[in-house]
């Protein structure tokens, strides 16, 4: 059999390389040995945001009182009840993304894809023939320290809430894990090696994600080891220490990989042979975020058909917690080692309605401007919605718009966003000498 | 005790130096909701930011007044930021082993807050 593309992966990278190959025209088979939809679908994002959601839900219950709702009964969480929806969730989302694929015309194979050479790939005792393959088939977490322990996937398996965890690690996939296992009622313990949590992070945003876990009662065990971690006696043990990009089986040397496995890439996505290609988490140093992974995979069809060059754009990259943290662009140190003179401003929303209606947690935005060209480069929010309001930051980045512009930008009262207004114009006034 | 021009108090012991918000500053400042600061192990700078504390309306950057090591935080304040407030000379922010102060500073007899 012959076709244009052979994408071998089904998650966001894959599915929207498919997609905007069929827009094109193009014949494609796509390849996937689990479930469509990836990690972000099954064992990522999506889990997660609903277990997050409901362990949200549970606390506003209990906090309810507030409002003047009276609940006479003590909230309890059922928990098989509760994994039985997120299954029926995550199953319903995949049963329409199929249903799109199938509706484009997209050759689903559901097999295990061996890479014969570049421009042959075997599944199923087929050989499928193509002109171009692309690499889209994601990461796994990283290999356990402590063999004893539970990854995120395995995590996301678990039908009852644990009295107790112990967690290692303190990146993000450890934080939102922590953030929801806390709500719903566990004695979290973590433990990392750093003297803050999310080490990579703008730091005022970190310090956000500590204090949001210290009240709800999450130990934060700093500058520890793997020694320290061994000694506590959690239920649970839970190893959060990063993911490894997932190869697929490849009978010649078509790509190049770097120290940690990964594959290298061009910006546009190709590798060191012209016609094979590499998107999402399974790329070297890849941010390994959903929506990079799509962009990629619609970038890869647009350089393979169109001869488009990509152009570098700025993305979010969000912790759902509450509030939620959001990091886009340069934060103040990234900038200055760029050698990029900035500007700074954080702009706290303890007067903002909507905040103080709702949560009234401690939110604040920070914007970065280039001193010398008055443009946003930058900007670290700690606020409700903060991943939405991280969509017209990003388009402000990418578009190059000055302070003045942002600010003069009317935003509807009262919301979230509304401080983008206030922030803007105070770094206008620190720009403007004020 | 010694104020800086930014409204720091400063006691030292050895080469120890702890310091804090003066009274004017946090009466200034008002209800203080935040204090976010340097982490242990830190370097700081005379001149240069240690942290900031938040305000409802304002965020106020901290100047340092000496340099050197940060060496201990005050997490109380950082875990109950009204103690600025309510007992600023007790609510110390951190500790810095120090190895240079600010020339500009002033006795604490001398300082007269928002004439200094």
């Amino acid at each position: 059999m012959k076709f244009d593309i052979g994408i071998i992966g089904g998650g966001p990278a894959g599915y929207s390389a498919a997609f905007e190959a069929a827009e094109q025209e193009k014949t494609v088979v796509l390849f996937e040995n689990r479930e469509i939809g990836g990690t972000c679908l099954n064992r990522g994002c999506i889990p997660t945001k609903f277990l997050a959601h409901t362990a949200e839900m549970f606390e506003d219950v209990k906090s309810i009182d507030r409002y003047g709702i009276e609940i006479n009964e003590i909230p309890n969480v059922h928990f098989e009840k509760t994994k039985a929806e997120e299954e029926k969730v995550v199953h319903e989302l995949r049963e329409q993304l199929l249903t799109s694929i199938l509706a484009k015309k997209i050759e689903v194979i559901n097999a295990e894809a061996i890479i014969d050479d570049a421009t042959h790939i075997s599944a199923e005792d087929q050989i499928f023939e193509v002109d171009y393959i692309i690499l889209a088939t994601g990461s796994v977490p990283s290999e356990k320290i402590d063999v004893n322990a539970i990854n995120s996937d395995e995590l996301l398996q678990q039908k009852s809430i644990p009295k107790t965890m112990k967690i290692y690690g303190g990146g993000v996939v450890a934080v939102e894990f922590a953030y929801i296992y806390a709500l719903l009622g566990t004695q979290v313990t973590m433990y990392f090696r750093a003297n803050r949590l999310l080490r990579k992070w703008d730091k005022d945003l970190a310090k956000v994600a500590e204090s949001v876990l210290k009240s709800k009662g999450v130990v934060l065990n700093k500058r520890t080891s793997i020694d320290d971690y061994n000694q506590d006696n959690s239920e649970v043990a839970f190893m959060a220490t990063g993911r490894s990009a997932l190869l697929p089986k490849m009978k010649s040397d078509l790509v190049e990989l770097d120290e940690n496995g990964a594959v290298v890439t061009d910006c546009n996505g190709k590798t060191m042979t012209d016609n094979v290609y590499a998107i999402g988490d399974v790329i070297s140093n890849s941010p390994m975020l959903a929506h990079v992974a799509m962009e990629q995979g619609r970038r890869a069809i647009q350089n393979i058909f169109a001869k488009k060059e990509c152009e570098l754009n700025t993305v979010a990259n969000c912790i759902y917690l509450r509030p939620e943290i959001v990091s886009v662009g340069y934060d103040k140190d990234t900038a200055e080692e760029q050698g990029i003179n900035c500007l700074v401003v954080k702009h706290v929303m303890y007067s903002n309605a909507r905040t103080r209606i709702s949560s009234g947690e401690r939110s604040f935005i920070k914007l970065v401007a280039n001193s010398a060209t008055g443009r946003i480069i930058g900007a670290q929010l700690a606020c409700e919605r903060a991943s939405d309001i991280a969509s017209e930051l990003c388009l402000a980045i990418n578009q190059e718009m000055i302070v003045e512009k942002l600010a003069d930008s009317t935003r509807p009262h009262p919301s979230f966003c509304e401080e983008v207004t206030a922030a803007a114009q105070k770094l206008k006034g620190i720009m403007d000498g004020v | 005790m010694k104020v800086s021009k930014k409204h720091i108090w400063i006691e030292t012991n050895g080469d120890i130096a702890r310091i804090g918000l003066t009274d004017y500053a946090q009466s200034q400042l008002k209800a203080i909701m935040f204090a976010n600061l340097a982490d242990e192990g830190d370097q700081v700078e005379i001149g240069e930011t240690f942290g900031d504390v938040e305000s409802i309306k304002d965020v106020t950057d901290l100047i340092s007044p000496v340099s050197g090591e940060v060496i201990a935080v005050n997490e109380d304040v950082c875990d109950e930021p009204s103690l600025i407030n309510e007992e600023p000379y007790e609510s110390w922010l951190i500790e810095v082993r120090y190895t240079a102060m600010d020339d500009d500073v002033i006795e604490f007899d001398e300082y007269d807050g928002g004439n200094i």
